[in-house]
């Protein structure tokens, strides 16, 4: 005579799933609710995204450079455009003299304070921010000097510090053999810039000036993609959501496992007639994903459904991402949950037999 | 061919020694009672015999070998259990089933058997209720169809009757031994006199030693 056969494992799967409607229902539900927030947040980011990368494309965006020949500008006013509708950057800058560094002696650069949000709108490849208080180095300036991110460098008078290199060649080559401190917006500027996104710029030019009255506001059209800040492969890589399937996984792998401890006599069962650890873990991982797989369909079809109600049907990209996202969740869900299962149904078979099941 | 216990001794952690030097032969075909009041170790002994607790000394020895040292092999043991063990969200052919498909039965053949064995024990035309509309004393002659659906060599039943009515273990007791095959052996724990009535020898636990009653 043989022992339990895989078939009839799954069988007993299927049968349990089936059987038990109002608890499978139940578990769908929650399921499908959980991956329907993943589907819903992908596809609200994805369509924000979507729409950003068509108003660029359609209308390109605007980098504006606020000067002064005679009266300087409040750097605090400068940085504070970051918080304006439109804005997607903006910071301010201060040439100050010829500075060497230690490892150069004899070569002079020029030196200039910045404030960190200049970065960005120099730099939209920028992948971090310096803190205050780093040196900066224009990408030329850091080739001759063989220097790269992270290298200590000692400016002549100063203190060592961590050098951040600055890729400056697309908006302001002139300044990419130049020295800076980056430094908190205090004191004053000789330029503020400031990108802006593809639709404000009628809404700015009545704005930003208002804002100096008494400087020279000059804006410039940047219509290429390469220049484009918010880059949108870049963004949906660094979604700060990106991990929510781990999450989600997680916890419903987590809230599996404890529910699988009101079921440890019918494991006691299932072991009193010889089925094998491996036997549970195959019956609770069918289990599992026949409800899983279940909830996923029904998680996509509810969240696009909606969404296309409220916002328009999405791309096939965007459900795409979304719908990947989702069953990254329920994969975790498959893996860890039959292990969390199995382990809350361990122990000798006959304590598991002395709850009712 | 025989379930052995050899010079078997059981504790719970630091606490009094339930079982103390025990030895038993249980032979093809027979049918043997342990007695014994609540709380005195026959549950412990059996759940010993059937390889569900490993004792704290001494052995349990199938047909010479020691039990603990390999899985049993399919249909050498079934279980009828004390509380009512069925799953109660599926039908009662279902359950039966599962004795069947546990030593490599296909589902059809499973199923056919336990409308079989569900008639076998009085309950013809119940296979398709669900376990959770039973009551206690149909609910343990499925567990019983279950337990010989799985066509073990020892069927151990650990109190089969303990929470059931006179004329309900009656009916019980009844299925239990009427529907036995002659080459399977029945070791029944018990307190119920009418159940160890029923069986060829009857053991009982004094002070955590087992004596002919």
């Amino acid at each position: 005579m043989r022992g339990w056969r895989i078939r009839s494992v799954v069988i007993e799967a299927s049968s349990n799933v089936a059987a038990a409607a109002m608890r499978t229902l139940l578990i769908t539900a929650g399921f499908g609710m959980a991956f329907g927030s993943i589907v819903w947040i992908e596809l609200d980011f994805t369509t924000d995204l979507l729409a950003y990368a068509d108003r660029f494309r359609e209308q390109g965006g605007y980098v504006g450079v606020v000067t002064s020949e005679e009266l300087p500008i409040p750097a605090a006013s400068c940085e504070a455009l970051n918080g304006l509708t439109g804005v997607v950057a903006a910071g301010g800058i201060r040439q100050s003299g010829l500075t060497s560094v230690e490892s150069a002696p004899g070569t002079l650069f020029q030196r200039a304070y910045i404030t960190v949000g200049i970065i960005r709108v120099w730099d939209p490849s920028a992948r971090r921010v310096p803190s205050n208080g780093a040196h900066g180095l224009g990408s030329a300036a850091a080739r001759y000097l063989g220097v790269r991110s992270g290298s200590p460098i000692t400016p002549s008078g100063e203190t060592t510090r961590p050098a951040y290199v600055i890729g400056l060649e697309r908006r302001n080559e002139q300044a990419s053999g130049w020295f800076f401190n980056i430094v908190p917006p205090h004191g004053v500027v000789d330029q503020c810039w400031v990108e802006l996104a593809p639709t404000a710029y009628a809404g700015w030019v009545a704005a930003i000036p208002a804002q100096f009255p008494h400087h020279q506001v000059a804006v410039r059209r940047v219509a290429a993609l390469d220049q484009f800040s918010r880059d949108p492969a870049t963004e949906l890589e660094r979604r700060s959501h990106r991990f929510a399937w781990l999450a989600v996984g997680a916890i419903l792998a987590a809230i599996t496992s404890i529910a699988s401890w009101f079921r440890r006599s019918e494991m006691g069962v299932y072991r009193a007639f010889g089925m094998p650890r491996v036997g549970l873990l195959l019956m609770h991982q069918v289990e599992t994903m026949m409800i899983g797989v279940a909830s996923l369909a029904m998680a996509v079809v509810w969240a696009v459904a909606l969404f296309a109600s409220n916002y328009g049907f999405p791309e096939t990209d965007q459900i795409q991402i979304a719908a990947s996202a989702a069953a990254k969740a329920l994969l975790l869900l498959i893996i860890a949950a039959p292990i969390g299962a199995t382990l809350a149904a361990r122990g000798d078979p006959a304590m598991l037999l002395k709850e009712q099941p | 061919m025989s379930l052995r216990l050899s010079a078997v001794s059981h504790r719970f952690g630091r606490g009094r020694v339930i079982l103390n030097s025990i030895d038993l032969r249980v032979g093809v075909g027979e049918t043997l009672a342990i007695v014994a009041p609540s709380g005195s170790g026959k549950t412990t002994l059996l759940t010993i015999l059937g390889g569900l607790l490993v004792p704290t000394n001494g052995s349990v020895l199938l047909d010479g070998q020691p039990l603990e040292s390999r899985r049993l092999p399919p249909g050498t043991l079934a279980w009828v259990f004390q509380t009512i063990s069925l799953f109660g969200h599926r039908t009662a052919s279902e359950n039966v089933a599962v004795g069947g498909l546990a030593v490599g039965r296909d589902k059809g053949t499973a199923r056919r058997d336990a409308e079989d064995l569900l008639a076998a024990v009085g309950l013809a035309g119940f296979g398709t209720r669900r376990a959770n509309t039973l009551s206690g004393g149909e609910a343990q002659r499925v567990g019983i169809a279950r337990a010989l659906a799985a066509r073990p060599r020892y069927l151990l039943a650990d109190e089969p009757t303990g929470h059931l009515d006179r004329s309900t273990s009656e009916v019980v007791a009844d299925a239990l031994f009427s529907s036995r095959r002659d080459d399977m052996s029945i070791i029944v724990a018990t307190h119920d006199t009418l159940i160890a009535a029923q069986c060829q020898r009857a053991l009982v636990i004094v002070n955590g030693e087992l004596r002919e009653q």
